[in-house]
């Protein structure tokens, strides 16, 4: 019990835990103004939409914890997301299996991410850079920017429905594969390799640490948990844009660092990305409640994600801590003068 | 010159710098205890303690990176108060750190200047920078294109390139943090005429280092810590070698001692004809199980080079062939290598060898993981009880497993490196410098653990340059000279430092 307690106070240490209070305080303060915060509708409603780009966002922390990053997630999700469309509209396909088909095809593509940077060892940066101006290019290519639409019911159940009114179906996929994840990450031997990567490359090659293998199998989970998404998101909409997704890549970056992931590798945990996600959502749903125009959500998400790094970096960083340690006693105790 | 050394000894008012009854606190900690340090003009003072024992503290203090708690600080007779790195340098107190932190792809002017710019007019006046660039080498009796990029020097080079940068502020007080570690003889030579030429200019020297017999030879004075504490202060005349140590240590610490071992006559390793084109070419070595074999040599012969090659770090050239236990066998890179039994304990211990964000228990199994699984997941009970047991059994100074490795002191952060591979349970262990930086209490342990490693049948391979540590350590030694095996010596027993040297350059 006492183990139990111990872990959670733990977990209000980490920036993960700080976000949520940060969170939860937002959200208490919207609901004392407006009254309409806490409610079932607006909880599944925030939920539900800030899934999907938590979803992405695993797969960016898996990324960014071996000290790479990938810009290609919201191509990749657009990608799939038209294939799944194309599978159940034009070839008429069981929906289950256009789903499973679709979001499979995440693979190869983040693989193709994967090869170039692990085997050619090019700059993770301008690889998913550059694929995700192919990838989002064919997606302009095949469907000449028109929607795709006509997409069965039953689709739009899966992805879009809420058990009881306050659960939507895609809050329990993300946190089942939150679970699978997170378990990966801190119980499996490839979790840990990821993580020595990210740590100390030199070190992770030289304990025989297939290095390259691993940083192909990121860039692959990176694809499938995009594509998943995108597969999901067109589900949903019941039809397919070419501009699904298209916040993707800074959202899934935004949620990862907000939830204490590093940006150089070695630190971080998707549990964190979840409590980021739901943190951006929540701002942008009080823009929403408070009646504020929509085109501010994009300035506070900044300004909270400088204070969010601001604080993180005091907190970690003993050189900052001294600077602010050494201005507060410079000013009163030391008398040697000059 | 005995004249001019007397005439200063007698005119004790002539400290340029005193550091008087320095305390300073770390949270949990004392790092000094009204410590004091007094600094004359023109002379080397070295300053030596083991690791651990305040003297980069200090030096921080000296160069106001960090703020002192108690005490104070006189210069030239004036209290001096240091709340940043900016005043020290205004005070003209710089500071030539071990570690050379210079920007490669910049040339020579570019980096002597950095932070220090010559300008007119809003801009850089290149001319007038890099005719100083020349005058400031020329102190250090070095004729080099200032012009050139960094990275095309050798480490030695740099080197004296970082102490031209600490020039450019025209020091009363410079530090030396180690400044021969990466040099050879003829090359620290070259920097101590350097600091002589320094001296006649009247510059102080803080002169730091692990190697007592450069403070024999170069030192006018020397401070001698130990736990952040100042033990003594005397001229270098007046003290010996080992006077230093025990002081040092504070306690009898045992000269290295040569320990007769029986080797194996079964081979576990051998190479032929092991090449990299302008690494080292053609090396033929073999290593016997439970042998101890040194590599001596001078830095940047390619000691390191071959071995990193051995442990499929770097290829081979066409034409080598490599045995384990006879079967010829590829190793094209560490996993192959460390399937085949191998260990490497790497030179660069926090660019190579530790992931400094991860615990000490995970530092420790991280090769093992593979043994370490039930139903496909790792079994933490097993992997913490199996560093427990390396932590007790290597005494290893650490608050629990748990502890992230970057909080351990060197010498605790290398244990724990070797006992990954002891763990891992290597049948061949390469070690490159295993004991650099690291205090001789330490230093005896991990000598200990290798013979110990030995005597179970271990191959073990130790590259030092450290020539008292090959001779103490190794069953046979292995010479290299500028890339080639300049001769092997198998009778260790009787042999000097100078017959090292001598098929070093024969």
């Amino acid at each position: 019990m006492n183990k139990i307690l111990n872990k959670i106070g733990k977990f209000f240490k980490t920036t993960a835990g700080m976000v949520l209070i940060v969170t939860l305080l937002v959200g208490v303060a919207v609901q004392m103004i407006t009254g309409n915060f806490f409610s079932a509708y607006n909880i599944s409603t925030l939920t539900r939409a800030a899934s999907f780009v938590i979803l992405v966002g695993f797969g960016q922390t898996i990324v960014l914890l071996t000290g790479g990053i990938d810009l290609s997630v919201a191509a990749i999700g657009s990608v799939c997301g038209m294939a799944n469309a194309i599978f159940m509209v034009q070839y008429g396909m069981n929906p289950y299996l256009a789903i499973l088909l679709a979001t499979l095809i995440g693979i190869p593509l983040g693989a193709i991410n994967g090869l170039f940077i692990a085997k050619l060892k090019l700059t993770p940066f301008i690889v998913t850079l550059a694929t995700m101006e192919i990838y989002q290019g064919f997606v302009y290519v095949v469907t000449k920017g028109m929607p795709i639409t006509g997409m069965p019911d039953c689709a739009g159940r899966l992805a879009d429905g809420v058990i009881g009114g306050v659960l939507p179906n895609i809050v329990i996929m993300m946190i089942v594969i939150c679970i699978i994840l997170t378990i990966m990450l801190t119980k499996m031997r490839l979790g840990r390799y990821i993580y020595a990567l990210g740590g100390n490359r030199h070190c992770a090659k030289i304990v025989g640490i297939p290095t390259e293998r691993i940083e192909i199998i990121v860039y692959c989970l990176s694809g499938l948990l995009s594509a998943f998404a995108g597969v999901m998101m067109s589900c949903k909409l019941e039809s397919f844009q070419a501009t699904i997704g298209e916040s993707w890549q800074m959202g899934s970056i935004t949620a990862a660092v907000l939830g204490g992931t590093s940006m150089l590798g070695g630190f971080g945990s998707v549990v964190g990305t979840i409590m980021g996600g739901l943190l951006t959502g929540v701002i942008s749903t009080c823009i929403t409640l408070l009646r504020i125009s929509s085109y501010w959500e994009t300035i506070v998400t900044g300004v909270v994600v400088l204070i969010a790094i601001f604080i993180d970096a005091v907190k970690d960083n003993e050189a900052f801590r001294e600077k602010f340690y050494r201005k507060f006693k410079s000013g009163g105790t030391v008398d040697t003068g000059k | 010159m005995e004249i001019k050394r007397m005439a200063q000894s007698s005119k004790n008012d002539s400290c340029i710098v005193e550091m008087k009854n320095i305390t300073k606190y770390f949270p949990g900690t004392r790092a000094l205890t009204e410590v004091s340090l007094r600094l004359r003009k023109g002379e080397i003072h070295a300053l030596v303690g083991e690791n651990g024992a305040g003297k980069s503290t200090l030096m921080n203090i000296l160069t106001g990176q960090f703020l002192m708690d108690e005490g104070e600080i006189l210069m030239e007779g004036k209290p001096l108060r240091l709340s940043s790195p900016q005043d020290a340098l205004r005070n003209n107190i710089v500071l030539v750190p071990q570690e050379l932190n210079l920007i490669p792809e910049a040339s020579v002017t570019e980096n002597i200047f950095l932070g220090n710019e010559i300008m007119h007019g809003g801009f850089i006046n290149s001319a007038a920078s890099r005719k100083k660039a020349e005058e400031l080498l020329n102190l250090l009796n070095v004729k080099l294109d200032v012009t050139a990029q960094v990275k095309d020097l050798s480490a030695a080079y740099q080197q004296l390139i970082s102490i031209a940068r600490a020039l450019a502020y025209t020091p009363k007080v410079l530090i030396l943090d180690e400044p021969t570690s990466v040099l050879t003889n003829v090359e620290s030579d070259n920097l101590f005429r350097a600091m002589k030429n320094l001296k006649q200019h009247g510059t102080a020297m803080v002169f730091i280092t692990h190697h007592l017999d450069e403070v024999m030879e170069q030192a006018d004075r020397v401070t001698i810590m130990r736990n952040g504490e100042l033990v003594e202060e005397v001229p270098v005349p007046e003290i010996t070698k080992d006077e230093m140590i025990t002081r040092m240590a504070g306690k009898k610490v045992q000269q290295l001692k040569r320990v007769r071992r029986n080797v194996s006559d079964k081979i576990f390793y051998e190479a032929r004809h092991l090449s990299r084109k302008g690494e080292f070419s053609d090396i033929n070595f073999c290593v016997h199980k439970g042998e101890i074999l040194c590599v001596a040599g001078l830095v940047g012969a390619g000691r390191t080079e071959i071995f990193k090659c051995v442990f499929g770090i770097t290829q081979s050239d066409y034409g080598a062939r490599t045995y384990v236990d006879g079967k010829e066998v590829t190793v094209g890179c560490p996993s192959t290598a460390i399937a085949l039994g191998m260990g490497y304990v790497a030179e660069e211990r926090r660019h190579d060898g530790i992931t400094p964000g991860m615990s000490v228990m995970e530092n420790m199994v991280l090769p093992s993981y593979g043994r370490l699984r039930k139903h496909g997941l790792i079994d933490y009970n097993q992997a913490d009880s199996l560093a427990d047991k390396y932590i007790t059994g290597m005494s290893i100074k650490t608050a629990s497993r748990d502890t992230l490795i970057k909080n351990l002191s060197g010498g605790n952060q290398q244990k724990v490196i070797v006992a990954r591979w002891i763990a891992k349970g290597v049948r061949m262990l390469i070690l490159d410098e295993p004991t650099r930086g690291i205090d001789v209490n330490a230093k005896g342990e991990i000598h200990t653990l290798i013979r110990n490693l030995a005597d179970e049948g271990v191959a073990v391979i130790v590259i030092s340059s450290e020539m008292d540590e090959v001779l103490a350590m190794a069953d046979r030694i292995m010479v290299i000279h500028r890339g080639r095996v300049s001769g092997f010596i198998d009778d260790v027993d009787s042999t000097t430092q100078e017959d090292v040297l001598k098929v070093a350059f024969q």
